[in-house]
């Protein structure tokens, strides 16, 4: 089998609530997604939700954080968003400018271990003011030993996606 | 076809102002850029990438922000400008002391959905290291202001004046079926 797979691919032609991979194959080593979204909350940015196999709990998120000069490191657990966060465009960011987030889920099939994944979020942005811009990494973990075999993608709270969001789900094998 | 593979790989043989990749097809998702590179730059450890698509100097406007450790204390910023510059490669500073020569930096440019023509800007977002006694790693979005497909990729130095022999730069498209 060849090192790097397409799982499945969605690209929007209107807006959504969410996105789902489902019936995920354990046949992979490792995941691999890509996202390209746009929201339409009337913001700069909003939280890029990731829940797996339909699990509002347990997760956990460290970030690396900035929209000032300031960097920052925040924590959240899963008392505070029920799933792994990255960060996403939304409406009032330069128009037809979309966020870029990837993530890796190694070992996401084993049973015998929690799943981490690490998540990298850029919202690019025409301005320089405070919080009109965003860069995040993101630690995530989901404190179960189950496989991942579902993977559902949203906007936080009632946000869609708009048209054109992309995401990739890739499957990857080692030797 | 393989979900991932090279488009077109430049090793310098010489020092070199600028590196192109022209003619990209569209037949993939996504780009990747993967460098291992060094600027020349006189007086300073780090010098900015400059990014150019498809020749626009600048007409429709870039913007970019990083978020950066510096030794010790990380920082952020970034511009709307006429550039796409990224921050953190590698410099040569051959004043006041000069980098190792067989040391280079590293970048890992990722540019999604590049063949889009009408409904996205082209967006980027990329990972721009080196660790010497000026150590930068850095975090960064860009974007260029406009809609059509990515069809060239022009490669500079904010302060330049070359790239350094020895840098390389592989161009990669990762499919999506």
């Amino acid at each position: 089998m060849a090192c790097w797979n397409v799982i499945d691919e969605t690209t929007l032609t209107g807006a959504a609530a969410s996105i789902s991979f489902t019936s995920i194959s354990s046949s992979y080593d490792h995941l691999y997604l890509t996202v390209s979204a746009r929201d339409t909350k009337s913001a700069y940015y909003n939280y890029l939700e990731f829940r797996f196999n339909g699990d509002s709990t347990p997760y956990s998120n460290t970030y690396l954080n900035a929209s000032t000069a300031t960097v920052t490191s925040t924590r959240d657990t899963s008392s505070g968003t029920g799933d792994v966060i990255g960060m996403m465009a939304s409406d009032d960011a330069l128009a037809d400018t979309f966020s870029t987030t990837t993530m890796w889920i190694p070992n996401y099939s084993n049973t015998s271990n929690f799943k981490q994944c690490l998540i990298q979020s850029v919202v690019p942005n025409d301005s320089n003011t405070n919080n009109e811009w965003y860069l995040r990494l993101t630690a995530g973990l989901f404190a179960r030993q189950d496989a991942i075999d579902q993977i559902r993608v949203k906007p936080y709270s009632s946000p869609q996606f708009q048209e054109y969001t992309s995401i990739v789900l890739y499957g990857i094998n080692g030797a | 076809m393989a979900v991932i593979e090279a488009i077109a790989s430049t090793y310098l043989e010489a020092d070199a102002t600028s590196v192109t990749f022209s003619a990209i097809p569209d037949s993939y998702a996504h780009l990747q850029l993967r460098c291992n590179l060094k600027s020349e730059r006189y007086n300073s450890f780090v010098d900015g990438l400059r990014v150019q698509f498809n020749s626009d100097t600048g007409a429709a406007g870039y913007g970019y922000h990083w978020m950066a450790g510096k030794v010790t204390t990380p920082a952020a910023w970034g511009l709307e400008d006429t550039y796409l510059n990224l921050q953190g490669m590698l410099a040569a500073r051959t004043s006041g002391g000069v980098t190792d020569a067989a040391n280079f930096g590293v970048a890992v440019i990722d540019i999604l959905d590049y063949a889009d023509d009408g409904g996205k800007n082209t967006t980027v977002m990329a990972t721009l290291g080196s660790s010497l006694d000026w150590a930068d790693v850095n975090l960064q979005s860009g974007y260029w202001d406009d809609t059509d497909a990515v069809t060239s990729i022009t490669l500079e130095q904010v302060n330049g004046p070359n790239f350094m022999r020895g840098s390389e730069f592989t161009l990669y498209g990762i499919a999506s079926s």
